[in-house]
């Protein structure tokens, strides 16, 4: 199986601040993957670095192959733990934008998904709550049919059913052959659908592997191992 | 991609550069009641109470117009800078950096899109201009527009513009390039200070940006001046003796165009290429 993700020696500082510290992993593809941290441990600088939104300061990450650039923009679709929606602009705009830009795009999913959410395409996003302008985002993320997805935070802020929604669009709109990295604190709500699990703590890789395999092992849930792992935190 | 990035950029300063263009069509409509109503000429002669308040409201009504018309281009170049910031340094950026496109493509796009409808607004100030005047003069437009070329055709200003070298047609090609020139150096002068006012600190980018701004205009004003203070002091730069007041070389303005335009155009080059570095290499996102 062909690794999506590859990064040896990944450093990013922030001028004396050191966010990620020597991180070196293989990620699989046909894969989810859960990025498990307390906060400020380096999951989002981590996502921004493979979404090409940020430059290491040392070492080197691949994504299919190639380092984050144009092409590795038009593979990965990233939704980011803010909102980046200008709210003077409608719905619809950011639909027809994303299909526009990437041929990845599958507008009838997202539109379906929308329509799904009662919101109208022509509504101005300011119209919309904080939630359910999460949820049109994650809707358009979400309908590419990208080789690597990378959701920061997605269930943060938002309601139990609205977590349950989500969950079950991140699964449904996920391409098969893709691979989903999920960065979360909510590891209760997404252990169940992990196929694997990085432990990130202080910028290091503490722990990662197969989610299946650790909890047989362990004979606990992930979140009683995070829990165990990140005491001192 | 990068018509498509320049269509979307158009759209979303059409927020902005459609009601400035409704503004300047209701702004010359009252000019141009109130000089028709209030405006014309005074018999001094006969001057009465009615002329003097109908001279007042004329002149007031005038620098009402002026006043709004410059309101209407301040707001335009504002947001224009305003949209650029919000796309490239607050959190519209995880959009604009994430898109299939290069820095270089949203620079083009963004100067572009920026520049038309900086056009479009000039364009109906002018025209506004135009008419508002017209009425004043108790003239139709196309009798003003008609009354123009007569300045082109005036033996002395003729003879004015003969006497520097290419002539008349050449001044004007060179004017307008330089007006070209000049507009993209200022809207990339400004780019590129906000993207690296905006990379210095993580909490207050928009102040940094306000800086940079101010730095980099004190910084091209020192520059331009630099070349051009021949012509600013009457001063022959080659033999350092200064021109007659009242026979000013004009051979020499084109040469001076000349080095102005290479001057803003370095510039203009200059700044493209900080701001593309900083858009590739130095985006500050939380």
């Amino acid at each position: 199986m062909e690794n999506t993700v590859s990064c040896f020696g990944l450093t990013k500082m922030y001028n004396s601040f050191t966010a990620l510290d020597n991180v070196s992993l293989e990620l699989p593809s046909e894969k989810i993957i859960g990025l498990l941290g307390p906060n400020g441990s380096g999951k989002t600088t981590f996502l921004k670095l493979l979404a090409g939104v940020l430059q290491p300061t040392a070492g080197s990450v691949n994504i299919c192959g190639m380092s984050p650039s144009l092409e590795t923009k038009k593979i990965v679709s990233y939704l980011p733990e803010r909102q980046y929606f200008d709210t003077g602009l409608k719905v619809d705009y950011y639909l027809s934008l994303f299909d526009d830009f990437y041929e990845d795009f599958d507008i009838r999913c997202a539109e379906g998904m929308i329509h799904d959410l009662g919101v109208d395409p022509h509504a101005k996003i300011r119209t919309l709550s904080k939630g359910m302008i999460e949820k049109v985002q994650l809707a358009l993320v979400m309908s590419r049919r990208a080789k690597l997805y990378l959701l920061d935070e997605p269930l943060g802020g938002v309601d139990p059913a609205s977590r349950e929604y989500i969950l079950k669009n991140i699964l449904s709109g996920y391409t098969p052959h893709a691979t989903l990295i999920i960065s979360t604190h909510m590891i209760r709500d997404v252990e169940d659908i992990l196929d694997g699990y990085i432990f990130l703590g202080g910028g290091h890789v503490i722990g990662s592997g197969d989610a299946r395999e650790a909890k047989e092992k362990n004979g606990t849930t992930l979140d009683e191992m995070f829990r165990e792992v990140f005491r001192c935190y | 991609m990068l018509l498509k990035l320049f269509k979307y950029d158009f759209k979303k300063l059409s927020r902005v550069g459609l009601p400035c263009l409704i503004a300047v069509l209701c702004i010359t409509v009252i000019g141009c009641i109130d000089a028709l109503i209030f405006g014309g000429a005074v018999n001094h002669d006969n001057f009465s109470i009615g002329d003097g308040i109908s001279s007042i409201f004329s002149f007031l009504g005038l620098m009402g117009m002026i006043m709004s018309l410059t309101v209407v281009v301040a707001v335009i170049t504002i947001m224009i800078y305003v949209r650029f910031y919000r796309s490239t340094a607050t959190d519209e950026a995880y959009l604009t950096m994430t898109l299939p496109v290069t820095a270089d493509q949203i620079i083009i796009s963004k100067v572009l899109s920026a520049s038309l409808w900086l056009f479009i607004i000039s364009t109906a100030i002018v025209v506004s201009a135009a008419s508002i005047i017209s009425c004043l003069l108790f003239l139709s437009v196309p009798e003003l527009m008609e009354d123009l070329p007569l300045i082109f055709t005036d033996p002395y200003i003729r003879d004015l513009f003969s006497e520097m070298s290419g002539g008349l047609i050449v001044y004007l090609i060179l004017a307008l390039i330089l007006a070209l020139v000049q507009s993209f150096e200022t809207l990339l002068q400004v780019f590129a200070a906000i993207t690296v006012g905006s990379a210095m600190t993580k909490k207050y980018k928009g102040f940094a940006s306000v800086l940079a701004i101010l730095v980099a205009n004190f910084l091209v004003s020192s520059v331009v001046s630099m070349f051009t203070i021949g012509s600013i002091l009457n001063i022959d730069l080659y033999t350092s003796e200064a021109y007659p007041t009242n026979d000013l070389p004009f051979a020499v303005m084109n040469t001076h165009t000349v080095v102005e335009i290479c001057v803003y155009l370095g510039l203009a080059v200059a700044f493209y290429f900080i701001c593309r570095h900083y858009l590739s290499k130095r985006v500050n996102l939380d």
